[in-house]
């Protein structure tokens, strides 16, 4: 198969896929910054910047991993190393995001310890 | 042969996808209630943890499910060893015929399957602790504010 269409679907997949979990984001993620900020214009900000690293972070690593691709001469070939390629990137946004969360609900709870020690 | 694994790739990937999304459907319908308790009835933090959660169950699974595609060919591959005017020729033949397919196809959809159920258990066990930990919150801020009036 023709390694440059092999190519241009990769990059056109994982960009695709980029920005659509990259939306979803950002819009459902801003009421988790929020309640952490209690700010309207700082969280948007916040978010901003988020969406803009996420960004910058997930389709720099697509463009190096383009170099690693093994052999694509046949279809069989080319559909295994698409489906591994794009798998990774995929798992590695999940845990990624999956991080995420759990250091915005760290961040909320020692916020709201501090909150209630200042209080008593 | 190779167009019979081209065809184990293209029923493997809807049900995978379908697998995932039904599953993620069922489960995330279920889970607001739980994050409504969790966030104590704030609708908005509430939804969107709901959609967050549900965006990392389909990264998740169908990023495990992209990686686990490919098929190990070298378990159907036999080896010959034959001797012609006393040379030994070894040839190599890739048998994949349709009962291949489907041990193949039901193994791979199987372990898409277990991981996914693994997924959802450890899902029900974080929602279950997150309940628990929000209404002692609670106890413990009605405790203060008790407190505080005496």
């Amino acid at each position: 198969m023709n390694t440059i269409l092999v190519y241009t679907i990769y990059l056109l997949l994982a960009a695709l896929i980029t920005v659509l979990v990259g939306k979803d984001l950002h819009r459902n993620g801003y009421y988790l910054i929020l309640d952490l900020f209690d700010n309207e214009e700082f969280s948007k900000t916040v978010n901003n910047l988020l969406l803009t690293g996420y960004y910058l972070v997930n389709i720099g690593y697509i463009a190096i991993t383009v170099s690693q691709f093994g052999a694509v001469e046949t279809v069989v070939l080319a559909i295994e190393e698409l489906s591994r390629k794009v798998g990774t990137i995929v798992l590695i946004l999940g845990i990624l995001h999956f991080n995420n969360i759990i250091v915005l609900h760290v961040l909320s709870k020692r916020k709201q310890s501090i909150i209630n020690f200042i209080n008593t | 042969m190779t167009e019979l694994i081209v065809k184990t790739y293209i029923a493997y990937l809807p049900i995978a996808i379908l697998l995932t999304f039904i599953v993620a459907r069922i489960f995330f319908k279920n889970s607001k209630i739980f994050m409504l308790d969790i966030f104590s009835g704030r609708q908005e933090i509430a939804n969107s943890t709901n959609r967050l959660f549900e965006t990392g169950f389909y990264l998740l699974s169908l990023g495990f499910a992209l990686f686990r595609m490919k098929i190990n060919k070298s378990q159907f591959i036999t080896y010959k060893n034959e001797f012609v005017e006393g040379v030994r020729v070894s040839t190599e033949e890739l048998s994949y015929g349709m009962q291949e397919l489907f041990e193949t196809l039901s193994s791979k959809i199987g372990m898409l399957a277990v991981v996914l159920g693994l997924m959802v258990f450890f899902l029900m066990f974080m929602l279950f602790r997150g309940k628990k930990k929000s209404a002692e919150g609670r106890a413990r801020k009605e405790e203060l504010q008790r407190m505080q009036e005496i």
